[in-house]
């Protein structure tokens, strides 16, 4: 059976009325990944996927009653742990790194039943937003080979694109999930901070990562968010708030509705060839007796500086661990500096480099507060703002990225250029908001193009309540 | 315009761990003079007048300090340079 065109909740219908097996999926899944190596969206098929899904089906033949996701093949992005498989953050500096514990979204999905099948290519420890830097060649765009899929999540976004698995998790600090979402057309959402536990997580910039889900529509995604909500002891800044029925705003619509656009992100699309795309969108929703309105957020042009401050800053302090004696390599040395040295200038990718040098520059003595601390008042600036925007709107309209999906190698010269490809996605990690990246039309060379709705603090329902209403209803260009 | 000197490099590169040869040192002047001056755009901004949290949500509470799981895998699980449940590195005291 072909399972490539059926949903998360088809699947999982299908082997609870056991119509279809663990295997069955398992293999489908597998030889896919197979079909479509020449991708690089996943880095490693686990060995042990097929016994596990013949356990879970011994499990379907002694018992009645399963949990949600018995079975159900899953993919992840290779900064999450997965006990006694390897986690190697797309770095050459951890290839052989094997994680000593699950990551907590990991096991409540483990615990849902569900099969990890393998890991998925991304940016060197996340940094980057094409997976041109990972340590073991770049993801191609599901739909076109010459340009690039995203990132950082970009293995999980293809993936989920070309059905390598239902679903993917992925990790989003300034925009890696939706970004790669929106470039291969599926559905990607960053949750609140602290609505999925990041323990188990390789940190990059704590402060901002966040854990989410790629899926190939909005109800999928709804699904297993609440699975992998809630509060842990193991991660201090994830929230005792209860999680809500994520499922509960979906089939509804969007009258009385009311949506901020932000005067000066259409300002940044003005002229484009987007614009009018955009401006068709909010007519349908108005159309559909929501409420469009103009709002304002000062200095959102600076939301790029302060995220490219204060993300190096944090993640030159995390990766201060990798010293050569903790983790995977051990180049050797004399002293201990010189091991450190020598593991991390052989080991790291120049991105990475990159980027922990402009952190410890932005946090050395004589330019922390000219650098770090404006930018950490600017973040706050950020923050008051958008609590005033929402007293206006319910949520936020605005697109993922400039456009379609950009060729392989049309940024990597130019790092500046490449930061500058977050200009939508950084606001929602600098203000804690979640939001969520949907497919809804396409662009000049047929590739698609993402809508992104950010909700206030904790309101995902809403957001994918007004992504499902656009998804099922809405004729773009899909 | 940031300018960064050599002797600002080899500064940050001892912070950061890291060698460059004299190329790379070049190419990472280059691409940092590139993103401060990018960055820079914050400092034609005063905000000086907001208070910071430290964290996005203060929502918790600390929980108690006693350990919560006692079977916590082995630190060395990753490690070259273990020894007898270490982790050995040259001596860094005289």
């Amino acid at each position: 059976m072909d399972f490539s065109k059926f949903s998360l909740k088809q699947l999982i219908e299908l082997v609870q009325s056991r119509q279809v097996s663990s295997v069955e999926l398992v293999n489908f899944y597998l030889k896919r990944i197979q079909k479509f190596k020449s991708k690089n969206a996943v880095l490693e098929v686990f060995d042990d996927a097929l016994e596990i899904a013949k356990k879970k089906d011994d499990f379907s033949s002694k018992h009645k009653t399963l949990p949600p996701l018995h079975g159900i093949p899953i993919l992840i992005k290779d900064n999450i742990f997965y006990e006694g498989h390897k986690c190697t953050n797309a770095s050459k500096f951890m290839e052989d790194f094997v994680a000593p514990f699950n990551s907590t979204a990991v096991q409540k999905l483990l615990d849902a039943g569900a099969v990890v099948i393998g890991r998925t290519n991304m940016d060197e420890f996340a940094m980057g937003g094409s997976t041109e830097n990972s340590a073991f060649g770049v993801t191609k765009n599901a739909f076109d080979d010459k340009r690039v899929s995203g990132g950082s999540s970009g293995g999980s976004a293809c993936a989920v694109a070309l059905s390598l698995a239902p679903i993917a998790l992925g990790t989003d600090t300034g925009g890696s999930i939706r970004q790669p979402s929106s470039f291969n057309g599926v559905v990607g959402l960053k949750p609140t901070y602290g609505r999925v536990s990041r323990f188990g997580l390789v940190s990059f910039a704590s402060s901002l990562d966040t854990l989410g889900v790629i899926s190939k529509n909005v109800e999928d995604n709804a699904f297993i968010m609440n699975i992998i909500s809630g509060f842990d002891e193991k991660d201090f800044t994830s929230s005792k708030l209860i999680v809500p029925d994520y499922s509960k705003k979906l089939n509804s619509n969007v009258q009385g509705m009311v949506f901020g656009v932000p005067v000066e992100i259409m300002e940044i699309i003005k002229g484009s060839e987007y614009e009018s795309k955009y401006q068709k969108l909010f007519e349908f929703l108005t159309k559909n007796g929501a409420i469009i309105k103009q709002i304002n957020i000062n200095n959102y042009k600076l939301s790029l500086p302060v995220y490219y401050v204060l993300a190096p800053a944090e993640a030159s302090s995390n990766m201060a661990r990798f010293d050569g004696t903790r983790y995977a390599v051990s180049e050797p040395g004399e002293t201990f500096d010189s091991i450190i040295k020598n593991n991390r200038t052989k080991y790291l990718g120049e991105e990475v480099k990159r980027r922990i040098m402009l952190g410890n520059f932005v946090l050395s003595s004589g330019y922390y507060d000219a650098y770090y601390s404006k930018a950490k008042r600017f973040k706050e600036y950020l923050k008051n703002q958008v609590c005033k925007a929402f007293d206006e709107c319910d949520a936020i309209l605005m697109p993922t990225t400039y456009g379609e999906a950009f060729l392989i190698n049309e940024k990597t010269k130019d790092p500046v250029s490449m930061y500058a490809e977050d200009m939508f996605t950084i606001f929602a990690n600098l203000t804690g908001i979640p939001a969520i990246a949907v497919p809804f039309d396409k662009g000049k060379h047929k590739l698609p193009l993402g809508l992104q709705i950010l909700g206030k603090h904790f309101d995902e329902q809403t957001i994918y309540g007004v992504a499902d209403f656009i998804e099922k209803n809405y004729k773009g260009a899909k | 315009m940031k300018k960064i000197t050599q002797r600002e490099i080899k500064h940050l590169s001892d912070l950061s761990g890291l060698e460059f040869d004299d190329e790379s040192s070049k190419k990472m002047i280059s691409n940092l003079e590139q993103i401060l001056n990018f960055v820079d755009e914050l400092g034609k901004n005063n905000n000086s007048n907001l208070i910071v949290t430290e964290h996005e949500l203060s929502l918790n509470d600390l929980r108690d300090d006693e350990p919560v799981d006692k079977n916590k895998p082995s630190r060395v699980l990753n490690s070259k340079t273990e020894k007898n449940k270490f982790f050995s590195v040259p001596k860094v005291v005289d």
